[in-house]
Formats: structure tokens, C-alpha cells, sequence
């Protein structure tokens, strides 16, 4: 379990981190919140890339800040974009950190192999990662990540820039790592990734985080506030300039919507459950 | 304390690896057809002259190369969160390419004179080529880790020795191949002492002022080097 207790970070004037204090256990952690909101920052205290100027990160007895190096032998860090090493190939990268990591030579081909099967990259693993496309790289990167076995993986923006196919199927792996008592957090502002694959989240806001007990207590958070609406389309526009219209599909004539509102937004507008995307809306004020 | 695979760092370097081995071959074919394509027409100080200016320089590209992931490609983070050791991965890997580099360079001059009647270069001019490729090696490392930019190493570089080969060529203008006077003795400093001598400087202690500026900046590098949040830059 990792502890994270009133860590603050500043660039500058403007504070990223906020006194940020979160409690990971083993499985999934969704790390949730919009662009700019200090996600990228926490991921990289976490990978001890950056220190933390207070507050402190620990895990069984290991400190962050006094046992950075031991920290990093027991992580996988998969950073939004994997552009490195694009003059060689993937076995040759893999290769690399794998040697970087310090995993003993003998059993480092055997793990490049189960890795690169993985994530469904062997018959590619002689090709330049030059020549790689955006989903080949980042399946790259999660196979650089998996190697010598880390406890804790951490990624950031798992799927952007994934198509859906490859997105659903790094979902399940990403699952399935942390059906192996590991800690996985991933760190992301698409509600969708959360909803599929975490069982615990926390939303960061302009620096400050909340955690919360389960994706089902995020969503409670707009209960009473989620309208759904069917109509005319001409009485439709009208709302949607009022209004904060999560979703809407037309149907012929008529216009179905889900609003976001404290108020009923119209007599033909009727309460429904709210959904995790419109908990997380409510939760950041949007 | 393991390092990189030098295969892998070699072949991580892409075209830097390749540019420099293509450079002194130019350098080479140049000679010999400038001598009519003869052999035992080439003078042993135009090798060194040719020599001791292109391969100090060329080694930045190797020495930087080596740092281009670390430094300035998406998702270096993913590398910073290694367990890596900083000191093998930035100064021993340094000094590793530069041997290499050398060994290369040796194979280069010694091909070279095999068209030249002059024996062979003395063992002083193989310390002060080895000091100057220590030297550049140590200038490339610093440049790179500090600006995390090939490009502006690359630029760094090419003022710092455009300034220095005009500093010492004026200085020849002025005092000739005399003793120098008395307060002149920053002419002591020349990383081109091959091609280029300073005048009336003593080669041993260009030499030596070299290496100390070369292990001044390896130690300015490895210091930048070592703290991971300057790298993510």
C-alpha cells in the first residue's frame, strides 16, 4: 500500500500539488482530473523523476525521498508519449533498459520474449521503433514497463491516441497485471478508462485531490443533478444555451438530452441515476 | 555498476554514429588524391594538421548521441525512472566512447601515414590528440547535458572552437612561432594544439591544461547528470 501524505509541489509561483494526500492499494488506482489539474506532476513524484519541495510518498516501510533508487527496482514507468531509442529495434530497446534495470543478462532474453508477447509485439520485435506507429510505441512502452517484474506501474494517459481496438486490449492487460498483486495507477482525464478498468480513483483539481471510495461514490456526487430531457429540437437549443448538456442524440424530430443541472431545467425533464462521467463534471464544477 | 551494451549505444547513436566514420573517410580520400594519389607523397604535418582539427570535433556527435533519449526525446521520463547508475551512465560512458573514438582515430592515422614518408606521429602529438578528443568528449557531455539539445551542443561547440582556432591563429600573427611574453600564457590553452600550435607553448602543458578543463567539465556534467527533475527539463 502506498501512502502519499501532504505532498506539495511548486514551479515557480504556481502550485501544482496542493497538499495532496492519497492512500493506493493493490489493484487499479484511477488518478482523474482535467488537463493542467497536476496528474502529470504526481506520476513523476511517484516515479521519483521529481521531489517533492514537502510532504512525503512511502510504501512498507520504503521512503521516496531516502530510497529513491530502491523504488525505482520496483517500478514500471510508462509516460504519456514512448519515443526513445528510435534508432534501434524493439528487442534492441528493451534490451537496453532491460540492462538499465539490471536484470541479469541470462534470463533478459527470455523476459524480452514474454514481455513482447504481452503485448502483442513479437513479430514486430526486429523492426526500428522509428518505423513503429502511435499504438506500437505505447504497447512498447507497457513492455519496457513490465520488464524484471515491477510491483508498482504506473502510467500516465493510458490510451490516448489509441484506436478503440487497441485501447480495449490495453485495458485487459493492464487488468490483468494487476490481478498479480501489484499496484497499478494510471493517470488520465478520460472517465471512460476509469470506469472500465479502476476500482479505486481520486480526482485532482487545480492541484488538490480527493479521493474517493469507489467510481460509484464519484458518480453519487451529481445525484439529483442529472436531468434526462426529450424534445423538440428548437426547445433544445434554448436549453443547451442555458444549460450543461453532458449528452445528446436526436431521434427524428425530436432531440433525447442528459443536463446537468441544480435546478429542473424544464417540467419535461426527469431525474435519473447519474453516470461516472457526470459525477466526475459535478465533482470539478464543470 | 553495469553499463549499456556498447553495441546498443552505438547503434542508438542513428546518423551521429555514422558521420564522423564518414568525415575521416573524406579526410582520407582527400589526402591521397591531394598528393596526386601516390604514395609517399603525403607530408606528416598535413596529417596532422587535417587530423588534429576534424576528429577533436567530430567526436561530439558521437559523445552527444549517446545522451539524445536521456536528453530531448518524447518520453525520456521513462528512462529517468530507471534504476540506472548515474555515474556509469554519464562520465564511464563518456570515457568509454571517447577509448573507442580514439582506437578509430588511431586506425585513421596510422592508414594515413602508410602514404606519407614520415614515419609516423611522435608520442607527443598522440598525447595532445588524446587530450583534445578528452577534451571534446568532456565539452560535448557538459554541452548536451546542460542545453538537452543536440542542435544547440552542436552550436555550442562550433562557436567555441571557431573562437578558440581565431584566438590562436591571431596570436600567431602577432608574436610567430616565438617564446611568448609574459602574460600570454592563455595561448597555454589550445584545443587545437595538433593542427594548429600556439606559439612558443609547450606541447606537455597544453596537454595537461586540457585534461584538467576536460575533467573540470566532466565533473560540471556529471553534476547536472545526476539530478533526473533538470533532465525532464
Amino acid at each position: 500500500m502506498i501512502k502519499i501524505t501532504e505532498v506539495v509541489k511548486s514551479f515557480g509561483k504556481r502550485r501544482a500539488l496542493d497538499r495532496v494526500t492519497l492512500t493506493v492499494k493493490p489493484g487499479i488506482f484511477g488518478l482523474l482530473g482535467p488537463n493542467g489539474a497536476g496528474k502529470t506532476t504526481l506520476m513523476r513524484i511517484l516515479a521519483t523523476i521529481l521531489r517533492p519541495d514537502a510532504g512525503s510518498v512511502g510504501a512498507d516501510g520504503i521512503d521516496w525521498a531516502r530510497d529513491a533508487h530502491r523504488v525505482r527496482t520496483m517500478l514500471g514507468y510508462l509516460p504519456q508519449d514512448f519515443g526513445v531509442f528510435r534508432n534501434i529495434t524493439a528487442r534492441e530497446a528493451l534490451a537496453y533498459i532491460g540492462t538499465l534495470k539490471g536484470i541479469e543478462k541470462g534470463g533478459l532474453g527470455h523476459q524480452i520474449d514474454t514481455v513482447l508477447e504481452e503485448v502483442n509485439l513479437k513479430e514486430h520485435a526486429d523492426e526500428k521503433v522509428g518505423r513503429f506507429s502511435g499504438g506500437m510505441r505505447r504497447r512498447l512502452g507497457i513492455a519496457q514497463a513490465l520488464l524484471g517484474k515491477p510491483r508498482l506501474i504506473i502510467v500516465d494517459e493510458p490510451t490516448s491516441g489509441l484506436d478503440p481496438q487497441e485501447r480495449v486490449r490495453f485495458r485487459l492487460l493492464l487488468r490483468r497485471l494487476a490481478r498479480e498483486e501489484r499496484v497499478v495507477i494510471i493517470s488520465t482525464h478520460i472517465v471512460e478508462d476509469v470506469q472500465a478498468i479502476c476500482d479505486q480513483l481520486a480526482v485532482l483539481k487545480e492541484g488538490k485531490a480527493h479521493q474517493f471510495a469507489s467510481p460509484e461514490e464519484l458518480a453519487r456526487a451529481a445525484e439529483g443533478r442529472v436531468w434526462h430531457w426529450a424534445g423538440e429540437a428548437e426547445e433544445y437549443a434554448l436549453l443547451e444555451e442555458k444549460y450543461r448538456i453532458v449528452s445528446s442524440v436526436s431521434r427524428g424530430e425530436t432531440v433525447e438530452a442528459r443536463i446537468l443541472s441544480d435546478t429542473r431545467p424544464s417540467d419535461a425533464a426527469v431525474p435519473v441515476a447519474p453516470t461516472l462521467e457526470e459525477g466526475y463534471l459535478a465533482w470539478i464544477g464543470e | 555498476m553495469r553499463l549499456p551494451p556498447l553495441r546498443l549505444d552505438l547503434r542508438a547513436m542513428g546518423w551521429n554514429l555514422s558521420f564522423p566514420l564518414v568525415a575521416h573517410l573524406a579526410v582520407v580520400l582527400h589526402l591521397y588524391f591531394s598528393g596526386g594519389g601516390r604514395v609517399g607523397q603525403l607530408p606528416g604535418e598535413t596529417i596532422q594538421t587535417a587530423v588534429g582539427l576534424v576528429s577533436p570535433l567530430l567526436v561530439t556527435f558521437w559523445v552527444s548521441a549517446l545522451y539524445q533519449d536521456l536528453v530531448e526525446s518524447d518520453g525520456k521520463e521513462a528512462l529517468l525512472a530507471l534504476p540506472y547508475n548515474s555515474f556509469a551512465l554519464g562520465v564511464l560512458r563518456v570515457l568509454r566512447t571517447a577509448f573507442f573514438y580514439f582506437l578509430f582515430v588511431w586506425g585513421v592515422i596510422r592508414l594515413l601515414f602508410l602514404f606519407s614518408p614520415a614515419p609516423g606521429a611522435s608520442p607527443l602529438a598522440w598525447l595532445v590528440l588524446a587530450t583534445s578528443i578528452f577534451f571534446f568528449s568532456a565539452l560535448a557531455f557538459f554541452a548536451v547535458v546542460l542545453t538537452r539539445r543536440l542542435v544547440y551542443t552542436y552550436l555550442l561547440v562550433a562557436v567555441f572552437s571557431v573562437g578558440e582556432w581565431a584566438r590562436i591563429y591571431l596570436a600567431s600573427l602577432r608574436f610567430g612561432l616565438q617564446t611568448l611574453p609574459a602574460g600570454g600564457g592563455a595561448a597555454a590553452f589550445n584545443p587545437f594544439q595538433l593542427a594548429q600550435p600556439a606559439p612558443g607553448a609547450d606541447p606537455l602543458v597544453v596537454s595537461f591544461i586540457l585534461f584538467i578543463a576536460a575533467v573540470f567539465l566532466l565533473s560540471c556534467g556529471q553534476m547536472l547528470f545526476t539530478r533526473r527533475g533538470y533532465l525532464l527539463g
